[in-house]
């Protein structure tokens, strides 16, 4: 039976919030009266990840997601709630637990800001006492991996954000870390750095046995990388299984795409299910997936169609009809 | 100890290299440090032109005090002030602190030593160059037993204050503007360059206690000149034992505070 790398039980972690009210006099009453306000930022959160797992950790802004990466790395301590990752209690913050993870945040930096980023590498080849030879063949391998080699003596302020970003990652990664916490690692970056990135996550994932988790707002990075996806809105925990499953589960219709061979009014269509989009000879329908097949079976029929094409909705927009029912 | 002596050395390295990436810094910064040490000397020629002694002390004796405790308070500006300013302003209320405890470090050990001012080590190299002169020029002499003493005392007040300012940066977790702590404490340490027993009871006893700042120059300078005997290592050591303990106290049960702002 496989041991798994990051095992929490009923997490939960309340912060106490100050509430202030608008205005001048807000502010001088609140010099001996305040109004607190607990939020749960995470609410009883169990799930378990084995080795080598890539996860997608989704959830709109303000849903725990990154609270519960700080609390897997240490960062913060639970309110109540039980975590173990490769064994250890992420809180005790001992150095044999630190030096297998590493923690890379989209909007944060590790490297110095006015020196070259080597500088920032090999200082944390001392920090987590990398010995000579296993830290060059494995910065050799990240640099050419990223193709940051013309880069890596330039300083840090002068880099562009994907570069940096790059660079980020490597002097997370000198290491060779059992465990990531990717949090928000493409944020602002644009679609051709993406994919570098993507691809870099994959094949490190795949060369290292690394387990990783990962937030991002981008469904393109979670569709790409994660078999897996846990769903997790105001601190609760709403999905956890394939991503395959977030359709099946919730994808309430099917898409069909209709190209029409001769003219067929908007009337007409709205007969066979719920007309999205129409600019003849275009148009495209929603149809609930129980009778998908039989709707499209019947349309080819009854109307003049040149091609028909059935496809399940995007992720994102069954996830953002998932969010926007709970918010209802 | 050997890997954080390793560390710390690769951070020094780093800070150097930081600061001459911008040289004409370093040529200002040290314009103005000589400026304050040169005002602060014709101070107590102002004081010694008025008074043959100061709470007991010579002229020499005190500028021997105000030499040392340049060096001294030198250090603790080159060393870790500057980190603790940073760590308070910026590292809890921005999350910079994030990248320093997801470190195979002792965090405290990290948030002391991080951000060396490198800019300030013309402060203790110009009043060690001052020092050595006033003794080489001023003729004391000193006992064996009175040269360790004040090396056991400079050790064991340099320990005391790092973990004593660790202590107060701790706040930094609870009030948003805690660095105030930290600036008035540097303000307060011009008092140290002048022997604290000239101070009325009150103040004498908190520049000694929780403030700390009598300690920088004073109880060393008055260890070499025997105006404090031997067995005062004593308490020294003693005082010592429990700041840091406390400290470390501290720190661990402030770290469950940090709430790491968000990204």
């Amino acid at each position: 039976m496989i041991e798994p790398v990051i095992n929490i039980s009923h997490l939960t972690k309340t912060f106490k919030v100050y509430k202030k009210q608008p205005g001048l006099l807000g502010s001088v009453t609140s010099l001996w009266k305040r109004e607190y306000v607990e939020v749960k930022a995470v609410d009883d959160v169990s799930f378990t990840i084995n080795p080598g797992e890539i996860i997608g950790f989704i959830g709109q802004n303000g849903a725990g997601k990154t609270t519960t990466l700080k609390m897997l790395s240490g960062l913060l301590y639970p309110t109540s709630g039980n975590v173990s990752v490769l064994g250890f209690d992420p809180w005790d913050r001992k150095p044999a637990f630190q030096k297998q993870f590493a923690l890379v945040m989209g909007q944060k930096n590790q490297l110095w800001w006015d020196l070259p980023a080597m500088e920032s590498f090999l200082l944390n080849q001392a920090i987590y006492e990398v010995p000579e030879t296993e830290f060059r063949k494995t910065l050799n391998k990240l640099m050419d991996l990223l193709e940051v080699r013309d880069i890596a003596n330039i300083q840090v302020r002068k880099l562009s954000l994907g570069q940096r970003m790059k660079c980020e990652l490597i002097a997370a990664l000198l290491h060779s870390p059992k465990v990531l916490f990717l949090d928000e690692p493409t944020i602002g970056l644009d679609v051709v750095m993406q994919k570098v990135l993507r691809d870099f996550i994959k094949s490190y994932n795949q060369d290292f046995g690394a387990t990783i988790i990962l937030t991002s707002h981008y469904m393109g990075d979670v569709k790409e990388l994660c078999k897996r996806a846990i769903i997790i809105d105001h601190g609760h925990k709403i999905f956890d299984g394939d991503l395959q499953d977030i359709i099946d589960k919730y994808a309430r219709n099917k898409i069909l795409s209709i190209i029409f061979s001769e003219k067929v009014t908007q009337k007409k269509l709205t007969e066979y299910g719920e007309v999205k989009d129409f600019e003849f000879p275009k148009a495209t329908l929603l149809v609930p997936r129980s009778i998908a097949t039989k709707t499209a079976a019947k349309m080819l029929s009854e109307l003049p169609i040149a091609d028909v094409n059935i496809e399940e909705p995007a992720i994102e927009v069954i996830i953002r009809d998932v969010f926007e029912s709970k918010a209802a | 100890m050997r890997h954080y002596l390793h560390v710390f050395i690769q951070i020094w390295k780093r800070s150097a290299a930081h600061i001459l990436e911008y040289r004409l810094n370093i040529f200002i910064q040290g314009a103005f440090i000589l400026v304050y040490l040169v005002g602060m000397l014709m101070m107590l020629e102002i004081i010694f032109s008025n008074t043959q002694s100061l709470g007991g002390w010579s002229k020499s004796e005190v500028i021997l005090l105000y030499g040392i405790c340049g060096i001294m308070w030198g250090l603790i500006e080159l060393v870790y002030f500057s980190s603790l300013m940073h760590f308070m302003m910026r590292g809890v209320s921005t999350g910079e602190l994030d990248t320093i405890l997801t470190k195979p470090l002792d965090a405290q050990f990290l948030t002391l030593f991080s951000y060396p001012a490198m800019m300030e080590f013309i402060y203790p190299f110009s009043s060690a160059l001052f020092t050595g002169w006033v003794l080489l020029t001023q003729h004391y002499s000193f006992s064996l037993e009175s040269v360790f003493t004040f090396f056991a005392s400079i050790i064991l007040t340099q320990i005391l204050l790092l973990f004593l300012f660790s202590a107060y940066s701790s706040l930094a977790f609870f009030v948003t503007k805690s660095q105030q702590v930290l600036r008035t404490l540097e303000t307060l340490g011009d008092h140290s360059q002048y022997p604290t027993i000239i101070y009325p009871q009150l103040l004498k006893l908190s520049l000694l206690s929780f403030l700390g700042v009598g300690l920088v120059g004073y109880i060393p300078t008055a260890f070499l000149l025997q105006k404090l005997p031997t067995l005062g290592l004593v308490p020294l050591f003693l005082g010592t034992c429990a700041t840091v303990f406390t400290s470390r106290f501290i720190w661990k049960f402030s770290l469950r505070r940090y709430s790491s702002a968000s990204s």
